[in-house]
């Protein structure tokens, strides 16, 4: 039995919680009083606003944010041809005086030698054609025409080096032309059927040869058209004729295809070459100190980070803009706004051709980057928000080379060019980062 | 046996409901006054010893004060509390309410021979507190509205080793006391213009480590008197992230004494002071945190009235005035409080249940802020 403590010898026994036994009556209603009382006031509904007080309550407020200009580019430099021939949706096809001109090129290798006459499982041979037209789909967005305008088409088909636009420019000539029409003024709509002549076509699927069309706009027009190309796509030309003169029956359409020979059987080379731009006149070279953005063939800039490491992974980002200095470009379609979308790098360093990575590169809006309008006659500082692209470098893979590349919209059906000061302008022309940063503070101690 | 089972388990209810309902809401608050600096100090008080504002505290042996208490464990004692508070703070025209929940005590102990020796964890700082409040920053030249968040969760806790030994009209006492803890704090900043401004969202925690050492006495120089006296001595503390110490300064030391008289009726009257150097701490933070000392004291009384189950309740009221660490912008923060409670034996000599409320009357110089704060404490003890 331990010696009775200090408390014990002169405190009732309750207040060191040691209470003897006593005859008064039980009060378990008192318990249950205070059990009830407790659960009354702490059960209250709770009510929370906070900072009210603040900022006169709150001496540990937010740190201030680093707001500065860096020049956290280390290479710019422009890069095309874009896109790779035959993956546009679209194709140009242009006349718009000295600045841009294009033909295009169709190919029907793959001819039909019979058809169904009264959609019976029988074939016959299609030894006759009638009404025969090319026709396009026609993206009127894109497309301009000021007055009326011929298209003329000819047959470029040739033994000689058929890819060799040299070759083919030397095939629109009268004697192979095989049709024309005439669009009056404001009569462009959605599609555009040019007549081919049925004669040719009718050869053809007698020698069941092939048939590779060649198509320009006569060049006193000022006009731009913008149609359906991509092979297999739903807006991809045809070729529609009548396998007889009765009109009684559905025409047949015939869907571009190209065959290589020899060494050439490549998938690649087959969809480059079965619905192409041939670029006639193009934009002037990229001049000395520019990066350039679209043009014809387009272009694309591309802008190699080298943002502090203590700014991108000891700091959080909340502004990052991508500063650069337009100068007026002299292309076509000078006053029009021309959406350019950044694409951000996601290929390791083991990828150096720049022209590779920039194609492997994703497109921005997966990231939250928008695309920004610019007007290439305009000039002055233009800033592209970047911020969460480079929020998402901290937590990339280092070997992953921090890039931007611009591309513009519509790239492959637009000819129009933004033209940025590169990295050998003077200090404040130059591409440079505008970051808004928060640096690392020990906000844990008061 | 059954009874004893039944009983504990009445006693265990109230402290679940006291802790449920009271962290209902997770662990928030504002900016306010008692939540500058590294927090607001609940004392180290049990919720016997609050029941008279801390005034018999020298003599408690729950209380993380004196240690020579310790000597009046008797055989063993486990002891938990919960500690609820619902505050309102005034600020002009603004008007706040929140409510913070606290277990700032837990506590075992046996004797080993003639020494009683008491292990227990007390909150030494809590600083769990959050704000939402609108703002601006300048970029760019321009001012941009923002909307911040503040965030912080975590304590300083002193564990504390005690023990306690009576000799004739002596009680001396000697303790080691360890403080640990930690700080995690989350700060948001929105931007309403999303598309333009990322916001941010940074966490962050540090932890603490230091030492101390604290010496007591007790002294019955007549059969109706006793008088108490303590000292903390405070060694380093650090504030730490993983193994790096990122500030330095000391554990605050504190000195005690306390008188208690037993008058009629076995009505026990008590009163106590202390002064607490919390400025050993400056350094530890930022000037935004810098702490004054503060000289507290307490005047208390404990009577019985009434039975419980054929035991005494015994009733506490008391009044303390006392001041907090931390300034607020320079401005002392000062807090007078009404207390009252009462202890039940829920189990005859196995267990009690004590409860106490305060009511809390926060001040900082010219008035211009007031935090008032009903307080709640339960605490169930048993000895084994």
């Amino acid at each position: 039995m331990p010696e009775r403590s200090l408390l014990s010898r002169i405190l009732p026994s309750s207040f060191i919680g040691a209470a003897p036994l006593s005859p008064r009556t039980p009060r378990a209603g008192l318990l249950a009083a205070l059990i009830g009382t407790m659960f009354v006031v702490t059960a209250c509904t709770e009510e929370f606003q906070g900072g009210a007080g603040c900022p006169f309550l709150c001496p540990q407020q937010q740190a201030p944010f680093v707001d500065t200009i860096i020049n956290a580019i280390d290479l710019d430099t422009t890069l095309g041809p874009y896109p790779l021939l035959g993956l546009s949706n679209g194709v140009l096809l242009a006349s718009r005086g000295d600045t841009l001109e294009t033909h295009v090129v169709v190919r029907f290798d793959n001819l039909p030698t019979t058809f169904n006459p009264n959609n019976l499982s029988a074939q016959a041979p299609i030894t006759t054609v009638d009404s025969a037209v090319l026709r396009f789909f026609v993206d009127t967005t894109g497309s301009k025409a000021g007055g009326a305008f011929t298209v003329e088409v000819f047959n470029v088909d040739t033994t000689n080096a058929d890819s060799s636009s040299v070759v083919l420019r030397t095939l629109f000539r009268p004697d192979r032309k095989l049709g024309e029409v005439v669009i009056p003024a404001g009569a462009l709509k959605d599609s555009l059927r040019v007549p081919v002549a049925n004669a040719f076509i009718e050869r053809q699927i007698a020698r069941a040869g092939r048939v590779r069309l060649g198509v320009r706009i006569v060049n006193t027009a000022n006009v731009q058209l913008r149609l359906g190309a991509i092979a297999g796509g739903e807006g991809e030309p045809r070729l529609s004729f009548d396998p007889t003169t009765d009109t009684l029956y559905r025409p047949i359409d015939v869907v571009p295809r190209t065959a290589f020979t020899g060494n050439e059987d490549d998938d690649v080379l087959r969809l480059s070459y079965t619905v192409y731009a041939l670029t006639i006149r193009g934009s002037a070279p990229v001049p000395p100190g520019t990066v350039s953005v679209g043009a014809w063939p387009s272009r694309r800039a591309y802008f190699r980070f080298a943002i502090p490491r203590a700014i991108v992974e000891s700091s959080t980002v909340v502004r990052a803009e991508l500063l650069l200095t337009q100068r007026p470009s002299f292309s076509v379609s000078r006053g029009d706004s021309v959406g350019v979308q950044p694409f951000i790098g996601i290929s390791t360093s083991a990828v150096s051709d720049l022209y590779l990575a920039t194609s492997l590169a994703a497109n921005g809006l997966l990231a939250g980057v928008d695309a920004v309008r610019f007007v290439p006659q305009d000039s002055g500082q233009r800033a592209i928000n970047i911020v969460s692209v480079v929020r998402g470098w901290s937590t990339l893979n280092p070997s992953v080379t921090r890039f931007v590349a611009l591309r513009i919209n519509d790239e492959g059906t637009f000819g129009g060019e933004i033209r940025f000061h590169d990295l050998s302008a003077p200090a404040a022309q130059r591409p440079r980062l505008r970051i808004t940063y928060l640096p690392r503070t020990d906000f844990a101690i008061p | 046996m059954i009874r004893l089972q039944r009983h504990l388990n009445i006693g265990a209810a109230v402290i679940g409901l006291v802790i449920s309902f009271g962290s209902g809401g997770e662990l928030q608050s504002q900016g306010a006054l008692s939540t500058q600096g590294f927090g607001y100090p609940p004392g180290g008080l049990s919720t016997r010893a609050l029941g008279t504002a801390g005034a018999t505290g020298e003599f408690d042996l729950l209380s993380a004060r004196n240690p020579a208490a310790a000597s009046e464990i008797g055989n063993s004692i486990i002891s938990i509390q919960g500690e609820p508070e619902f505050r309102t703070m005034r600020f002009g025209d603004v008007r706040e309410d929140s409510r913070v929940q606290r277990v700032p005590l837990i506590a075992a102990g046996l004797r080993v021979k003639r020494v009683g020796i008491l292990i227990s964890s007390t909150t030494l700082l809590d600083r769990n507190f959050s704000t939402e409040s609108p703002g601006t920053t300048s970029i760019d030249g321009a001012t941009i509205p923002t909307l911040d968040r503040f965030e912080s969760r975590g304590a300083m806790t002193e564990l504390r080793l005690a023990g306690g030994w009576t000799w004739k009209s002596f009680g001396l006492g000697a303790a080691i006391v360890a403080v640990t803890g930690e700080h995690s704090v989350v700060r948001t900043r929105l931007f309403p213009d999303t598309l333009r401004f990322g916001g941010v969202l940074d966490s962050t925690r540090i932890g603490f480590e230091g030492l101390g050492a604290v010496f007591g006495m007790n002294w019955s120089p007549s059969k109706d008197l006793l008088v108490g006296a303590s000292w903390k001595v405070g060694g380093g503390l650090n504030a730490l992230r993983n193994d790096t110490t990122l500030r330095s300064a000391n554990v605050p030391s504190r000195v005690g004494a306390g008188v208690l008289y037993r008058g009629f009726a076995g009505t026990i009257l008590a009163a106590n002071v202390e002064r607490v150097q919390w400025s050993a701490m400056n350094g530890l933070g930022t000037e935004a945190a810098t702490a004054q000392d503060a000289t507290n004291w307490s005047a208390g009384t404990e009577f019985e009235f009434g039975t419980l189950r054929r035991f005494p309740v015994a009733w506490r009221l008391g009044y303390g005035q006392r001041d907090l660490p931390f300034l607020l912008r320079d401005l002392p923060v000062s807090e007078r409080a009404i207390h009252g409670g009462l202890g039940v034996p829920i189990a005859g000599q196995s267990a009690s249940l004590d409860l106490s409320v305060q009511r809390s009357l926060r001040r900082v110089q010219g008035d211009q802020v007031r935090e008032d704060a009903w307080g709640l404490s339960a605490a169930i003890t048993i000895r084994p």
